[in-house]
C-alpha cells in the first residue's frame, strides 16, 4: 500500500501530496494512535486543557518523528509499538481511577503526560515513514508533508470524536459515568492484549 | 472509621484488571488463530479442525 502510493514521484509536488496523503491515511487507519487520542479526549474534559494536551502531543511526536527519520534517534520498532499500546492502557487506567475519585498523573498534569507519550508515538510514526523506503534526497520534502498529513488526520479524528461525544450528551443515557468506565475497560483490555501481542515479537 | 474507597488494595488497580482482560483476549486470539475452519461444498456442513 505504502510502496504503491509512493511509486511514482516524478516531481516535488507529487512527492509532497503523496506523503501528505500517506500521513493522513496512516493515522486514520492506526487504531492505537486513535484510541490514545480518544482516551485523552475522555480524560481531559476542560476545553483549554484539552487543547494544550493535544498541542503538547503534537509537538512531542513531531520532535521524535523528525529525530528518528533523520537518524538522530534509533529505536527498534517492536518495543516502541508495545510501549504505544501500553500508553493507551495507562490512560484507560487513569480514566477508571478518576471515576473512582482517585485522579492520577494524567488527570492532574494532562499536558505533561500527553507530551511524554507523544515522544513515544512519534517514534511509531517514524517507523511508518521508514517503511516507505524513501531515498535520502526526498526526506526534506517528505518529512514535513508526512507530519502535516498526520496532523490533518488527527484534527479530523478529534473533530469527529468531539461531535460524537457532543451528540451523545443529547441522548437520554443513564449513568454516563458507568459508560465512561466501561469504555475505559474496553480500551484498557484491548490495549493490554496488543501489548502482549507486540511483546512476544521482541 | 476506614472507608472502602481509601483502602489500598492491589485488586482494585485497573491496570491489573486490564492485564487479566488483555491476557484472556490474547489467549483467545491465539486459540482462534490456531483453529482452521473448513467450509465444505455441502451447504450447512462445517468441519472445524486444528490447523496444526
Amino acid at each position: 500500500m505504502i510502496a504503491g502510493l509512493l511509486q511514482a514521484p516524478p516531481g516535488a509536488i507529487d512527492l509532497a501530496s503523496n506523503t501528505l496523503a500517506l500521513g493522513a491515511q496512516y493515522i486514520l487507519t492506526s487504531a492505537d494512535h486513535l484510541l490514545f487520542l480518544f482516551a485523552l479526549l475522555l480524560l481531559v474534559r476542560r476545553r483549554r486543557a484539552l487543547a494544550w494536551s493535544v498541542i503538547a502531543f503534537t509537538v512531542a511526536h513531531s520532535m521524535t518523528l523528525a529525530a528518528a527519520t533523520l537518524g538522530v534517534v534509533q529505536v527498534p520498532a517492536p518495543p516502541v509499538e508495545a510501549s504505544i499500546a501500553l500508553s493507551i492502557a495507562f490512560l484507560a487506567s487513569e480514566l477508571v481511577l478518576e471515576a473512582q475519585g482517585r485522579p492520577g498523573l494524567a488527570a492532574r498534569w494532562p499536558g505533561s503526560v500527553a507530551f511524554a507519550f507523544g515522544l513515544l508515538h512519534g517514534l511509531g510514526f517514524a517507523d511508518a515513514l521508514g517503511e516507505a523506503d524513501l531515498p535520502p534526497h526526498a526526506i526534506p520534502i517528505a518529512l514535513p508533508c508526512f507530519n502535516v498529513g498526520i496532523e490533518l488526520g488527527q484534527l479530523a479524528f478529534l473533530f469527529a470524536a468531539l461531535c460524537l461525544l457532543a451528540g451523545l450528551r443529547w441522548l437520554p443515557l443513564p449513568r454516563i459515568g458507568a459508560w465512561r468506565t466501561a469504555s475505559a475497560y474496553a480500551m484498557g483490555g484491548v490495549a493490554m492484549c496488543w501489548t502482549l501481542q507486540r511483546a512476544v515479537q521482541f | 472509621m476506614h472507608s472502602y474507597r481509601h483502602r489500598p488494595s492491589l485488586l482494585r488497580e485497573p491496570l491489573l484488571h486490564f492485564v487479566l482482560i488483555g491476557a484472556a483476549l490474547f489467549a483467545l486470539h491465539g486459540w482462534v488463530s490456531d483453529r482452521k475452519v473448513v467450509f465444505c461444498k455441502d451447504p450447512g456442513v462445517r468441519v472445524a479442525e486444528h490447523a496444526r
